[in-house]
């Protein structure tokens, strides 16, 4: 899991943040003390006649969306929160997660690789794509200071400042930062793959070794 | 002929209007636009989406971008596709081939297999070779096409490897003699042209079946096997010959559903044609391509059922008085 709103491309990005553990007697306690029980023994808690459960939505497009969903459905289910998934089309997902149509939203961003540069637009109070509406002050101008910066290290100090801010507030789980894994045949000459692009972005500039060359390959080779 | 011929035009260019207008509203009303789709996961700042929808006019009222659209389309414009940045004439043409080559090898199937099935059922009603067909076509018919073309697939792709399951060419197609060409899109058709043709040949099937036993109880029949001809000239010389006529009807009627079937089966097989278009373009939101990809298809639907009922006319002349 990563530790804040950031990709492994990141060279801010650092696991070194302690986060949430897993432990679900702990959540049943801290459910109990906001005064959720499950006074009907229907496995499912509730304060006030009123269950505890709400709706994530998911985009239809993204298997490991739809995987991860099913988990957590099952992992809440253990603390008696109730989770319904609402898989949709992709754009219907993002313009519902726009306009803020949701209880909960599983989102995916694509970071541009400048440095911090897109996290003020999701996270930042006057964010375009704030879409859980997150606001804090303190947050934003650790992030602004960060952006200033000139030295690495202070950048560096600045920014676990403001991952310390906002996972004290806790306004999303950031749930994957996936390694792109790819396996290539040693057949196979002058592969790149660009760590900020999909893996067959550069496939025009790979080669087939030429003492590697299979009849297949020579076809249209004069 | 010239008068039915002006009134069916007229009436086919009132259902292309229609189509149009109708593809144009339900894009629109769908939720985001194109610059919801082209910047779905990139946080991007609202000046550059603003920006977006300038450049192409989404930011205009609903009524400006209609009148554009219809103005463009009757001068033959189609405009430019917002996802692939090209005129939208060469998105559709390039797909249409293959579409059209997966229809007609489909038809071909359907009617073939359908027809033959269909005399043979008709010509032994309720015997038990009439009573395992009409559940083989009707286990065939039942399934969902995109599952039929799977389970095609699974065992003529993977199990046994006789056929390609993806793509209408090879990717050394471009490499091959020109015979190897046509090999090579005739072994790519197959899967995806007999999931399409045989899911629509049950229905045929189903049909004919009914009008060759209808066949079988005239008059004529009576008389034939009362001349003393043979069986088989009596089923394929007189029954099959008056079975034949509503199946033209049913060649115009068969066209729309092929194309919407073509939308499941090329994504399926990856075919590149119109209904692989048509389902990028849908998830894109890119406007013009579905809009010109409803009226293509819409056109070749009305063509297909003003030449069905010329046909008609020309093979039965009871229509033609009328």
């Amino acid at each position: 899991m990563p530790s804040g709103p950031i990709s492994q491309a990141n060279p801010l990005w650092n696991l070194d943040i302690p986060k949430i553990p897993y432990d679900t007697t702990r959540a049943r306690r801290l459910l109990a003390a906001q005064g959720w029980s499950d006074s009907d023994g229907d496995g499912i808690l509730d304060r006030d006649g009123q269950p505890l459960a709400f709706e994530l939505i998911v985009p239809n497009s993204s298997p490991s969306r739809r995987q991860a969903a099913i988990i957590m459905e099952e992992q809440l289910r253990r603390i008696g929160v109730e989770m319904h998934i609402r898989e949709l089309e992709p754009v219907s997902h993002t313009q519902r997660s726009q306009r803020g149509l949701f209880d909960a939203t599983f989102f995916g961003w694509a970071q541009d690789p400048k440095p911090l540069g897109s996290i003020s637009g999701t996270w930042g109070s006057e964010g375009a794509n704030n879409f859980g509406r997150y606001g804090n002050p303190l947050f934003d101008s650790l992030l602004a200071a960060t952006s200033r910066g000139t030295d690495a290290e202070q950048i560096r100090q600045t920014w676990m400042e403001a991952l310390r801010v906002i996972q004290s507030d806790w306004p999303a789980i950031w749930m994957l930062a996936p390694f792109q894994v790819s396996a290539v045949h040693t057949r196979l000459e002058n592969v790149f793959v660009r760590p900020d692009q999909n893996w067959g972005a550069t496939i025009w500039q790979w080669r087939v070794r030429p003492d590697q060359m299979l009849p297949r390959d020579r076809i249209g080779i004069r | 002929m010239t008068r039915f011929l002006v009134r069916r035009i007229l009436h086919s260019v009132a259902i292309v209007f229609i189509v149009a207008t109708i593809t144009f509203l339900l894009v629109h009303i769908a939720p985001g636009d194109p610059a919801t789709a082209q910047f779905r996961d990139r946080p991007v700042s609202p000046e550059i989406v603003a920006q977006y929808r300038r450049d192409w006019g989404l930011d205009r009222p609903l009524y400006q971008q209609y009148l554009s659209y219809l103005s463009n389309i009757a001068r033959g414009n189609l405009g430019q596709s917002f996802s692939l940045n090209r005129p939208v004439s060469e998105v559709v043409l390039q797909a249409l081939p293959n579409t059209v080559f997966l229809a007609v090898a489909a038809l071909g199937i359907s009617f073939a297999v359908g027809i033959v099935i269909g005399t043979a059922q008709g010509a032994t009603p309720n015997s038990r070779f009439d009573h395992t067909l009409t559940a083989a076509t009707l286990a065939v018919f039942s399934m969902p096409i995109f599952w039929f073309g799977l389970m095609m697939m699974l065992v003529f792709g993977q199990w046994l490897g006789w056929f390609p399951v993806s793509g209408a060419t090879s990717p050394v197609y471009s490499a091959l003699p020109f015979l190897g060409r046509v090999a090579d899109r005739l072994h790519h058709l197959v899967l995806p042209a007999l999931t399409l043709g045989l899911g629509g040949s049950a229905v045929v099937a189903r049909f004919h079946r009914a009008e060759i036993a209808e066949a079988f109880a005239q008059d004529f029949i009576r008389t034939a096997r009362a001349k003393g001809l043979s069986e088989r000239d009596v089923v394929l010389r007189h029954a099959l010959r008056n079975a034949l006529l509503p199946a033209i009807t049913m060649l115009g009627l068969s066209l729309p559903v092929l194309f919407s079937g073509a939308v499941l089966v090329e994504h399926v097989f990856a075919w590149h044609g119109m209904g692989l278009a048509a389902f990028d373009a849908v998830a894109r939101r890119d406007y013009n391509v579905v809009t010109a990809i409803a009226l293509f298809g819409a056109i070749m639907v009305v063509i297909g059922n003003v030449v069905a009922d010329l046909a008609y006319r020309r093979v039965d002349p009871r229509t033609r008085a009328s």
